[in-house]
C-alpha cells in the first residue's frame, strides 16, 4: 500500500507540474501516433491527453505494416515510433522531417548512449547500426555521428534484449561470466528452446549463440554476408531438424506461454516477459550474456507532411515524453528512458534502486497490471543501467543480407 | 447361518442344491463380467476407430497445410495472381476440415489443439492477403518506377544529351551523359534487387541516383538554353518520385517477403507442430484405447479362467461331496443288505448314527434286517428239522418200497394181477413220496447251508450227450421235437451234479408242459452286457444252458412266483400235470449255490425259456476228481449168477425189524444164510461167532454202537481187513458217504435200497473176494432168521343197515382213486370212479343209488361245492355220506359235506369215518 499510494502521490505531482504550460491551446489538435505496441499503450495516450489537452489517436500494428506505411504515406501519421533500425527505411523515403532539437526541452539531459554511443568511456561500442551513427542529419541531408542542430529522431525508449531461462530446469549461470547466448544451442536444452520469430533480431540471437559455441566467426555481427548466412542457417537447420527447437513466438504474450506451459525453458526474450513471468511465479532469470546484449533504441519520428499547429503537439508529445511520468512507466515494464533523471520522481526509490541501480528490491515491486513483477531482495539481472549498456554486442540492425536471410528463415522455420 | 447350515447338514437335497446352487451363481456372474467387459472393448473398440478416422484427417490436414505453404511460396516468388483463387480454396478447405475434426472431438487436449490450429489457420489467411497486398504494391511500384518513371527519365535524358549536341553545348551533353549513365546505373541496382534483393544493391543504386541527383542540381543553374533548362527541371521534378517509389518498392518487396517467409511460415510452422501434437495425442489415445481393450480382454480372460477353475473345483467339491455324502453310504448300505439277502451274519447298517435320508434310509435297513434275521432263523429251524426228518421218513419208506417192489415182480407166481397192480401203485407211489422227501431235502439242505459244491472236470459234449441220452424216449413218447446243442466245446470244471439236477429239472418240465413242438437245449456263451442279480457274473466269463419249449408259458406276473417252494402258477397246475412244484426252488437254490443264476423270459401260450447262467471259470482246475460212485463205476457181473453160483453168507445189521424183513426177503433165496443183528455189538458178536461170512451189509443210524464204530471195530480187527462192508443209510446228507468210507465200509448205499442196486454192488463186491465156496459147500452153522411172516386178514365189509353200499369216488389223481377203490373193493359191493367233476354229475344223474361220496376238495374242472351240491340234489331226500378229500384239512367240513379227511389218505382212518357215517345217516339232518 505504501508504495502504491507513493506512487499516486508521485504522479499527482508529475500531472500538476507538467500540465500547466500547454493550457493555452485554442481547440484540441489530433495528434495521430503510428507505431508499435510496446510504447501505443492506452494508459500512456490518457495520460497524455490529459496531460496535453490534445487529441491523440494511436496506429499501433506489427512492425513490417507500420514502416511499409509510414514510408509509403507520411501524410498518414504525424509521428512514428518504432526501431532505429527502421529509421533509414523512412529518412530515405523522406517520409520524415528533421527534428529541431532546440525545440526539445530536455536535450540537454539526453544521456551520452545516443549522442556518443557510450554511457561510459570504457563501454563497447557494440556492432551494427548504433543509433548515434543515424541521430544526426548532416548538411549534405546524409545522417551520421556528427552532431548537428537537426536530429532525424527524439531519442527516447531503450533496452538491452537477451534470453531468459527457468531456472528450474536450467541452473543459474554468473552474470557476464557464465551466462552466454551459446546456451540457446546447448544440447541440454535440446527440444526446449525457444526462438522470437523475427530474423531482424533473432537472427542475431542464434548468431552470437553460435559464435559462443565455436561453431562459426562473423567478421562482422552487425552486417553478416551470405556465405555466413549460409552457415549460419546450416547450423541451425540441422538443430532445428534434431528438434532443437521448440518454437517461434511472435508476441510477448506469446513467450510468457512458452515458458509457463514448459514449451520452452530457455528462449529469446523480452524484458516485460521477464516480470510477466516472474510475476506468475516461473522462475526465470533474464540472462547477462558475458558475450554482451542485443541492444535496441526507440526512436520518434515526425512526419515529412506534418506542418503547423499539428507540428506544434507532435513537439509537445515529444517533450511529455521526456518529462517524466512515461519514463517511469516504461521503466516499470524494464525500458529505460533516454533522461532517467527526469523520471526519477515518478518511480519510488526501491523501484529506482532496482530498475536502474541494479540493487535488490527493498520491498515487493508491482507491474503496470498491479501484479507483483519483482519480490523483495530481487536483482536486476546485469546490475545497473550503466553496466547493462557497457554489455552491448550488436545493435537492432538491418543488414544488407536482411532480404537475402528472409528465405533462409521461411527454411529454418519449416525445415 | 447357523439353521442354515443346520438344515444343509440335515438334508442331502439341500447340499445338493447347494452345491450346484454356487456353481450356477459362479457361472452366472462370470457371464455377466464377461458381458460387461465385452461392451466396454466394443465402445473402446469404436473409440478406437473414432480416433482412427481423426488421425486420417490430422494427416489429410497435414497435406493440405503443406500444399498450401508451397503455393503461397511459389506465389510468393511468381507473383502468378492465377494461384489466389486455389490458395483461397485451400485455406477455406482447411479451415472446415479442422473445424469438421474439432466436432467430432469430445477430448479437451486435442479440442484445443484443433481450436489453435483453427485461429492460426485464420492469422495466416489475413496475412495471406497482407502479403498479395504487399506483392501487388511491389508490382505497382516497379512498374511506376522502372517503367514509367525510369522509362521517362532515361528518355529525357538521352534526348538532352541529343539536344545539348544539336545546340553545340557539349559540355552539357557530357554532364547529361553522365548523369544518364548513373541513372541508368541505377535502374539496373535497383532491378538486381527486386529479382535478387540485397541492401547493399539499394545502396549502390541510392549513391547512383544522388550522383545523379547532384548532377542535375549542378548542371541546372548553368545551362543557357531555355528548352534544354526547361526539360532538366521537368527531370530534376520527377527524380524524388523515382526516388520515393523506389523506396516504397523496396519496402513492399521487404514486406511480402518478411509476410510470407517470417509471418506465414511462422503460422505453417505452428499449424505443422499443432497437428504433429494432435497426432501425437490421438495415437496417445489410440493406444491407451488399446491397451484399455487388452486389459478388457486379458481381464476377462483372467476372470474367465479363474471363474472356470473356481467353478470346475467347486463343482469338484461337490461331486466329491455328494459321492461322500450320498453315493458312497448309499453303496455301503447297498452291500450290506446284498450280503444280508445272501445271508450273511453279523451285518452292521453303516450309516445309522447320520440325521439326513441315507440315515433314514440305514435305520429302516436295520429295521428290515432284523426281520430277516428272524425269518433266517426260523428258516433255518425248520430247514433242520426237515433235515433230521429225512431220516425218519426214509426208513419205513425203505422197507415199503422194496416189499411192495418184490411184491410187484410177484416172484412167486402166487398173487393175481390186481394184486400185482396194486403192489406197483404201493411202489409208485412210495417212491413218488421218495422223490417229494429228496426235494424237500435238498431245497431244507440248501437254505440250512449244508449243500456242499463239488466241483469236477467234464466236457460239454458229454453232458449233452447224456442229457439227449436221458430224455430222447420222453420226446419220442410225447411226439416232441428236441435238439441239444452245444456251442462250447470245452471242458468246464463245476458242480455237474447240481448242474445235471437243474437241467433234469428243467427238461422234465419242459416236456411236461410242452404237449406239440418242440423243446430244445442250447449251450452257449451268454451275451455280454446281461443283467445278473449277482454282480460277480456279470463281470466274469458266463455259460448259458437254455432250455426252450413251446409249451403253456407261464403268465408275466407269475414268472417270479414258479421260483417259490410250495407254489405253483396256480392250484390247477399240480393236478393237471402234477409235480412237487419244489423243482425251480430247489434249480434255483443250486444255481445260486454253484454261483450261478436261472432266468426265465416266457409268453403265456407260446413257451418258455429257462436260462441256467454259470461262471465258465469260477473253479480254476478241479478241486479233485471226484472218484466215482464206486457202486456205479465198477462193471458188474450178474448178481443172479453169481448167487445161483455161490454160496453166499451175509451179514445185514439193522436195529429197524421192518428193514430186516425187507431186505431179508430179498436176499434169502439168494444167499446160502443171512446172519441178522439188531445193532453193532451185536453184529461184532456175530461176526466173532462167524468169521467167515463173506459180506456185511450195515445200516448206520442205530442205537448204542452205530454204523461208523462198527465199521471201525471190524476193520480193527486183521481178519476183517477185506470183508466188504457196504453200508446203508438214510441219512442222504452231504458228507455221509465220505464218512462211511473213512470209517471202514467199502461202498455205500442210500436208503431206500433199490433191491436192483444192492444185489449188483453185493456182487460186485462178492466177486472181489475170490473165495466164495460153491453152491454145494455146505451151509453155516446157524440157521437163517426166519423173517416175521404177516398172517392174513380178511377185511371188515361196510354196511348200511346192513346192505352192502355202493361208493363213488370223485378225484382227479388216479393213484388216489385207484388206491381208494382197492380199498373200498372188498368193503362195499359197488365202487364208482369219476376223474372230475362232470363225470360225477353224470353219475349220479343215472338212478343210481350211491351211499357214500369220497371227493376231492380240488376238481380239475368243478368247483367241489357245485359238484356236493348236484349229488345231494340227484339223492334227493336219501341219505348220502360225503367226505372231503383235502390238501389242506380244513377245521370244519365244506359246506354240504359230511366230513373232511386230509390227504394222503389214511386208509384205515376213511373207512372206519365212512361206516360210522353210514351208522349214522339216519341221524343226520340235512336242510
Amino acid at each position: 500500500m505504501t508504495s502504491r499510494r507513493h506512487f499516486l502521490r508521485a504522479a499527482a505531482v508529475g500531472a500538476l507540474a507538467t500540465r500547466a504550460p500547454y493550457v493555452f491551446a485554442r481547440e484540441p489538435v489530433t495528434l495521430r501516433v503510428m507505431g508499435t505496441h510496446v510504447t501505443l499503450r492506452e494508459e500512456i495516450r490518457q495520460r497524455a491527453m490529459a496531460d496535453l489537452g490534445l487529441d491523440i489517436r494511436f496506429e499501433p500494428g506489427g512492425d513490417s505494416y507500420v514502416l511499409q506505411k509510414a514510408s509509403m504515406h507520411p501524410e498518414s501519421f504525424d509521428l512514428y515510433e518504432q526501431w532505429s533500425n527502421s529509421l533509414n527505411v523512412l529518412w530515405r523515403a523522406r517520409a520524415i522531417q528533421p527534428i529541431e532539437r532546440q525545440r526539445i526541452q530536455a536535450w540537454d539531459e539526453i544521456n551520452d548512449l545516443v549522442k556518443t554511443g557510450r554511457l561510459t568511456p570504457n563501454a563497447s561500442l557494440g556492432q551494427g547500426d548504433a543509433p548515434y551513427k543515424l541521430l544526426f542529419v548532416q548538411p549534405d541531408g546524409g545522417l551520421d555521428a556528427q552532431p548537428s542542430e537537426l536530429v532525424s529522431f527524439l531519442p527516447y525508449v531503450h533496452n538491452v534484449d537477451s534470453f531468459g531461462y527457468n531456472t528450474r530446469v536450467v541452473p543459474p549461470g554468473q552474470p557476464y561470466v557464465t551466462e552466454s547466448w551459446g546456451w540457446l544451442l546447448d544440447e541440454r536444452w535440446s527440444g526446449k528452446v525457444a526462438l522470437v520469430n523475427a530474423p531482424d533480431i533473432g537472427l542475431f540471437d542464434v548468431a552470437l549463440a553460435a559464435q559462443a559455441q565455436g561453431l562459426m566467426e562473423f567478421a562482422n555481427i552487425g552486417n553478416m554476408t551470405q556465405p555466413e548466412i549460409n552457415k549460419l542457417f546450416a547450423i541451425l537447420i540441422d538443430k532445428k531438424q534434431r528438434g532443437h527447437f521448440s518454437g517461434f513466438w511472435n508476441s510477448v504474450p506469446e513467450s510468457v506461454d512458452y515458458l509457463v506451459s514448459g514449451r520452452a525453458v530457455i528462449s529469446s526474450m523480452f524484458s516485460p516477459a521477464v516480470s510477466s513471468l516472474n510475476g506468475q511465479g516461473v522462475p526465470v532469470i533474464y540472462a547477462a550474456p558475458k558475450e554482451g546484449y542485443r541492444a535496441w533504441y526507440g526512436v520518434m519520428c515526425l512526419s515529412s507532411r506534418t506542418q503547423g499547429r499539428v507540428k506544434d503537439a507532435a513537439y509537445e508529445y515529444m517533450n511529455w515524453w521526456l518529462s517524466g511520468w512515461p519514463g517511469a512507466y516504461v521503466a516499470r515494464q524494464g525500458y529505460y528512458i533516454s533522461v532517467p533523471e527526469r523520471s526519477r520522481p515518478y518511480l519510488s526509490a526501491a523501484e529506482w534502486d532496482y530498475w536502474y541501480e541494479g540493487k535488490p528490491a527493498a520491498h515487493d515491486l508491482k507491474s503496470q497490471d498491479g501484479t507483483v513483477a519483482v519480490k523483495a531482495g530481487e536483482v536486476r539481472t546485469g546490475g545497473s543501467y550503466y553496466e547493462r549498456f557497457s554489455h552491448v554486442a550488436v545493435w537492432n540492425t538491418i543488414m544488407d543480407t536482411y532480404e537475402y536471410s528472409l528465405p533462409r528463415w521461411h527454411e529454418f522455420l519449416l525445415a | 447361518m447357523t439353521r442354515w447350515l443346520a438344515m444343509l447338514n440335515a438334508s442331502l437335497g439341500a447340499r445338493i442344491f447347494a452345491g450346484f446352487g454356487i456353481v450356477l451363481v459362479i457361472l452366472a456372474a462370470q457371464a455377466l463380467t464377461t458381458n460387461l467387459r465385452l461392451d466396454e472393448a466394443v465402445a473402446n473398440f469404436k473409440h478406437f476407430g473414432h480416433l482412427n478416422a481423426e488421425i486420417a484427417s490430422i494427416l489429410d490436414i497435414e497435406r493440405n497445410a503443406l500444399d498450401l505453404q508451397r503455393s503461397v511460396l511459389a506465389y510468393s516468388y511468381t507473383g502468378y495472381e492465377g494461384m489466389l483463387p486455389r490458395i483461397r480454396r485451400l485455406q477455406e478447405d482447411l479451415r472446415a476440415q479442422t473445424a469438421n475434426v474439432l466436432s467430432a472431438t469430445p477430448d479437451a487436449a486435442r479440442r484445443d489443439r484443433l481450436q489453435r490450429m483453427i485461429g492460426h489457420f485464420q492469422m495466416y489467411a489475413r496475412d495471406f492477403e497482407t502479403a498479395v497486398e504487399d506483392r501487388r504494391l511491389h508490382d505497382e511500384l516497379l512498374e511506376e518506377q522502372e517503367h514509367k518513371l525510369g522509362g521517362f527519365l532515361s528518355r529525357e535524358l538521352a534526348e538532352l544529351v541529343d539536344l545539348a549536341l544539336t545546340r553545340h553545348d557539349t559540355r552539357t551533353a557530357a554532364e547529361a551523359g553522365i548523369a544518364l549513365e548513373n541513372l541508368l546505373l541505377a535502374r539496373q541496382n535497383a532491378l538486381r534487387f527486386f529479382s535478387s534483393p540485397d541492401a547493399s544493391l539499394i545502396r549502390a543504386a541510392n549513391e547512383r541516383l544522388d550522383q545523379f541527383s547532384a548532377i542535375l542540381k549542378r548542371l541546372q543553374p548553368r545551362v543557357q538554353d531555355s528548352e534544354i533548362r526547361q526539360r532538366l527541371a521537368g527531370v530534376a521534378a520527377r527524380v524524388s518520385d523515382y526516388d520515393r517509389t523506389f523506396v516504397g518498392a523496396v519496402q513492399a518487396t521487404r514486406g511480402y517477403l518478411h509476410m510470407v517467409n517470417v509471418v506465414l511460415a511462422g503460422e505453417a510452422a505452428e499449424i505443422a507442430r499443432l497437428s504433429a501434437e494432435l497426432k501425437q495425442l490421438t495415437l496417445e489415445q489410440q493406444a491407451q484405447a488399446m491397451r484399455r481393450m487388452e486389459q478388457h480382454i486379458a481381464f476377462s480372460q483372467t476372470a474367465s479362467r479363474t471363474v472356470s477353475l473356481f467353478a470346475i473345483m467347486v463343482g469338484l467339491l461337490s461331486a466329491w461331496g455328494i459321492t461322500r455324502a450320498i453315493s458312497r453310504p448309499i453303496t455301503a448300505v447297498t452291500r450290506a443288505l446284498t450280503a444280508l439277502a445272501r445271508g450273511q451274519k453279523d451285518i452292521q447298517i453303516p450309516g445309522r448314527g447320520r440325521n439326513d435320508e441315507i440315515g433314514a434310509m440305514a435305520i429302516a435297513a436295520d429295521i428290515f434286517k432284523g426281520k430277516a434275521d428272524e425269518l433266517e432263523n426260523a428258516s433255518r429251524y425248520k430247514s433242520e428239522f426237515l433235515a433230521n426228518m429225512s431220516h425218519e421218513l426214509r426208513t419205513p419208506l425203505n422197507s415199503m418200497l422194496m416189499l411192495s417192489k418184490l411184491l410187484a415182480r410177484n416172484e412167486e407166481g402166487n398173487l393175481t394181477s390186481e394184486q400185482v397192480a396194486s403192489a406197483r401203485i404201493v411202489y409208485d407211489s412210495g417212491h413218488d413220496l421218495l422223490r417229494l422227501i429228496n426235494d424237500v431235502l435238498d431245497l431244507s439242505k440248501v437254505e440250512a447251508g449244508r449243500m456242499e459244491v463239488v466241483p469236477e472236470l467234464r466236457t460239454i459234449d458229454d453232458f449233452a450227450a447224456a442229457l439227449d441220452r436221458q430224455f430222447r424216449h420222453v420226446a419220442v413218447a410225447k411226439s416232441l421235437a428236441f435238439t441239444v446243442e452245444a456251442a462250447v466245446r470245452r471242458a468246464v470244471c463245476s458242480d455237474w451234479g447240481k448242474i445235471e439236477q437243474i437241467v433234469r429239472n428243467l427238461l422234465s418240465n419242459a416236456f411236461k408242459f410242452t404237449a406239440q413242438g418242440e423243446v430244445r437245449v442250447r449251450i452257449d456263451r451268454a451275451p455280454r452286457g446281461l443283467a445278473y442279480l449277482d454282480a460277480e457274473l456279470a463281470g466274469s466269463e458266463v455259460l448259458a444252458i437254455a432250455v426252450t419249449d413251446t409249451g403253456i408259458g407261464i403268465p408275466e406276473d407269475k414268472q417270479e412266483q414258479i421260483f417259490e417252494a410250495f407254489r405253483q402258477v396256480d392250484g390247477t397246475t399240480s393236478r393237471k400235470y402234477g409235480g412237487t412244484g419244489l423243482g425251480l426252488s430247489i434249480s434255483r437254490n443250486f444255481a445260486q449255490l454253484i454261483g450261478g443264476e436261472l432266468h426265465v423270459t416266457s409268453q403265456l401260450g407260446q413257451g418258455s425259456t429257462f436260462t441256467l447262467y454259470l461262471p465258465l471259470d469260477r473253479y480254476a482246475e478241479p478241486l479233485a476228481t471226484t472218484a466215482t460212485e464206486p457202486s456205479q463205476a465198477h462193471s458188474h457181473p450178474d448178481p443172479e449168477v453169481l448167487f445161483r453160483r455161490y454160496a453166499v453168507d451175509v451179514l445185514l445189521v439193522d436195529d429197524d425189524p421192518r428193514n430186516l424183513f425187507a431186505i431179508g426177503k430179498i436176499l434169502q433165496s439168494r444167499v446160502r444164510t443171512l446172519y441178522t443183528a439188531q445193532d453193532g455189538q451185536d453184529a461184532l458178536d456175530r461176526l466173532r461167532q462167524q468169521p467167515g461170512i463173506h459180506l456185511v451189509l450195515m445200516d448206520i443210524m442205530m442205537p448204542t454202537l452205530d454204523g461208523y464204530e462198527t465199521s471201525r471195530a471190524i476193520r480193527a480187527q486183521p481178519k476183517f481187513q477185506d470183508l466188504p462192508v457196504i453200508a446203508l443209510t438214510a441219512r442222504a446228507l452231504a458228507g455221509d458217504r465220505e464218512k462211511c468210507l473213512e470209517a471202514g465200509a467199502s461202498d455205500y448205499l442210500a436208503k431206500p435200497v433199490d433191491p436192483e442196486q444192492l444185489l449188483q454192488v453185493m456182487a460186485f463186491w462178492l466177486e472181489r473176494r475170490g473165495d466164495l465156496p460153491p453152491r454145494d459147500a455146505p451151509p453155516s452153522a446157524v440157521p437163517p432168521t426166519r423173517p416175521p411172516e404177516a398172517a392174513p386178514v380178511a377185511p371188515p365189509r361196510l354196511a348200511k343197515n346192513g346192505r352192502a353200499i355202493t361208493a363213488l369216488i370223485v378225484d382227479s389223481d388216479m393213484r388216489t382213486t385207484f388206491s381208494l377203490a382197492r380199498a373200498l373193493q372188498n368193503r362195499a359191493a359197488r365202487v364208482l370212479m369219476a376223474a372230475d367233476g362232470r363225470k360225477a354229475q353224470e353219475l349220479a344223474t343215472q338212478r343210481i343209488v350211491i351211499d357214500i361220496v369220497l371227493i376231492a376238495q380240488d376238481l380239475p374242472d368243478l368247483d367241489s361245492a357245485t359238484v356236493i351240491r348236484s349229488l345231494r340234489d340227484a339223492a334227493r331226500e336219501r341219505e348220502l355220506g360225503i367226505i372231503v378229500l383235502a390238501v389242506n384239512a380244513p377245521e370244519s367240513p365244506p359246506v354240504g359235506a359230511d366230513a373232511c379227511v386230509a390227504k394222503p389218505v389214511d386208509l384205515e382212518g376213511v373207512l372206519t369215518l365212512t361206516q360210522a357215517l353210514l351208522d349214522a345217516s339216519g341221524r343226520i339232518a340235512h336242510a
